[in-house]
Order: structure tokens, then sequence, then C-alpha cells
């Protein structure tokens, strides 16, 4: 079959065809368009709320928190009397430094077992 | 409260559509008013529901206005909006697929002879089918589409698409042979 259509159902699908073209279903439609923008402001609006409210209420303390954690991960493990020698060996010789070997022994000890 | 059809009425489509694309509401409104009949028709010939074609049709609108910067060329709007209004009518279809029994082919009694009549007897032959048969059918005899353009826009293998035609063709040619009998009787006279 070719993309032929038979007759008599051709007939009737025309006669079926009404033409419908109606202010309301347009109003309802661009309603609906209208009450969705709205909803979108709205939610645009929440967020922005949201972010000014955690920004006034947790900054200090987030402020704080970042400050004891740098102060913390930044302490050296030995002392170094020399200020050059500590300055090279910050990275190592400081609890972050010790975190950071930490996690690449893990990284090797799963790459290991996974093997 | 009704919209007036508004200054945009004579403009050229492509024109109303690209000042849609920038967010004119008043152009869009325009749209909905010109592409309505037929996405409201396709709705109800692929529903045989008027109020749910209408609710389905106002989805398809909606999705338009949000998605309409996608819409790369103006003059497709027509082409891009049939997908839209075909791919909301297989959403809805899957949704409510499940909640549909299986249904057996009913005895229709065909009314016959006036529009409505008519409309109401091809809606009852067409919820006879099953509901890819009657899609394709629906996009072949209501949407004057080919058979490849069938197969590419609801995704279905073009031999299965020329299939589900020839048979609901057949299907509805019986249930609806009453019309025949009646055309082949006015030939005569």
């Amino acid at each position: 079959m070719n993309d032929e259509r038979d007759p008599l159902l051709e007939t009737l699908f025309a006669q079926v065809e009404r033409e419908l073209v109606e202010d309301d279903f347009t109003a309802q439609v661009m309603a609906q368009v209208e009450k969705r923008r709205r909803n979108v402001l709205i939610g645009r609006l929440a967020i922005v709320a949201l972010f000014v409210a955690l920004e006034l209420l947790l900054s200090a303390p987030l402020q704080n928190s970042v400050g004891i954690i740098t102060q913390v991960l930044s302490t050296s493990l030995i002392e170094v009397e020399n200020e050059w020698l500590a300055l090279i060996f910050a990275p190592l010789n400081s609890v972050a430094g010790l975190i950071g070997m930490l996690l690449l022994g893990l990284q090797y000890l799963y790459r290991r077992m996974m093997r | 409260m009704p919209v007036a059809p508004g200054h945009y009425a004579e403009g050229p489509e492509a024109l109303v559509v690209s000042l849609a694309l920038k967010g004119d509401r008043d152009a869009f409104a325009e749209l909905v008013r010109r592409r309505q009949s037929w996405i409201r028709n396709l709705m109800h010939r692929c529903s045989g529901d008027a109020s749910l074609a209408d609710d389905l049709s106002q989805q398809v609108f909606l999705q338009a206005w949000r998605k309409i910067r996608q819409l790369r060329e103006a003059d497709k709007f027509g082409s891009w909006l049939k997908q839209l209004a075909i791919n909301e009518w297989l959403q809805h279809r899957r949704k409510n697929d499940a909640l549909r029994g299986a249904e057996g082919e009913e005895d229709i009694k065909m009314s016959r002879h006036d529009a409505t009549s008519v409309a109401i007897d091809l809606d009852q032959a067409m919820a006879v089918l099953p509901r890819p048969v009657s899609l394709c059918i629906v996009l072949s005899y209501y949407a004057r589409m080919s058979h490849a353009e069938i197969a590419q826009l609801t995704d279905l293998q073009l031999g299965t698409v020329k299939s589900h035609i020839r048979r609901g063709s057949e299907r509805l040619r019986e249930l609806l042979s009453a019309y025949n009998e009646s055309a082949n009787a006015e030939d005569v006279v």
C-alpha cells in the first residue's frame, strides 16, 4: 500500500472536521500562560529570598567555621625552627598534608584491591 | 474574558511567530487563535472526546509557550506545533493505557447522515481500533501526513505504520460500511 487513502474514510474525516475558532479557548490558554508566568516569577523571587535569608543567617557562622578549618589544616605536625625550611615543608608538614597523604594512600589501596 | 483578535490578525505567520519568540504574548494569542482549530480537531479525532481534546490542546499550547525559544525557524511553527501535539497525545496515552481495560469490539449502531452523527459514528469506530492504529489513521486521514512522516513522528517502523493504516482502514470500512452503502445508493439514484 502506498500513501493512498480510502476515499470513503477521506470523505468521512473531511465531513467531521469543524472550524473551531473560539475566543474563549484562546482566553483560557492565555490565562494559563499568565498563571505560569506568575508562578515562575514567584518561584524565582522565593529562591532569591531564600538565598538572602541564608546569607544573613549563616554568613557569620560560615566565616568562623572557614577560619577555624583553615587554622587547623595549616597547623604544623612537627615544629621546625628554620623559617625557610618550615615554609618549604609546610604542604607536607601540616594537618592538610597529612589528610592529603591519607587520601592518596586510600586511593592507592583501593586501586590495588580493585585491580 | 475573551481575547480580541488584535492587531496581529492580518500579519504573516512567520512574523507573528518571531514576535512570540521574543516573548510577545499578544502575538502568541494570535497563534493560538489561528492554530486552535487544527489542534483541537486532531486531539478530538485521537481521543474521541471533545472536552478531553480541549484540555489536551490547551496543554499543547502551554508547552508551545514554554518551549517556543527552542524553535529555530519561525516558518516551521506549524510542523513544530504538530510534533508537540502528537507528543502530548502519546504522553497522555502512556499515562492512561494502564487504566484502559481490554476493550472488546462493541456493536456499533451507526446513526448516519448529519455531520454530528457522522462524528459520533467515526469516534465510536475509531475507539474500537487499537490506540497505535487509530493514531496512524488520524495522522494519515486528518493530518494528511505521509507514511514516512508518521513513522518519523511516532518512532514506529515504516512497515508497522503501513500495516497499521492498512488494517485500520479495512476495519473502519467494515465498521462504517453503512455509509458506503448509502453512498452507493445515492450514486444509483
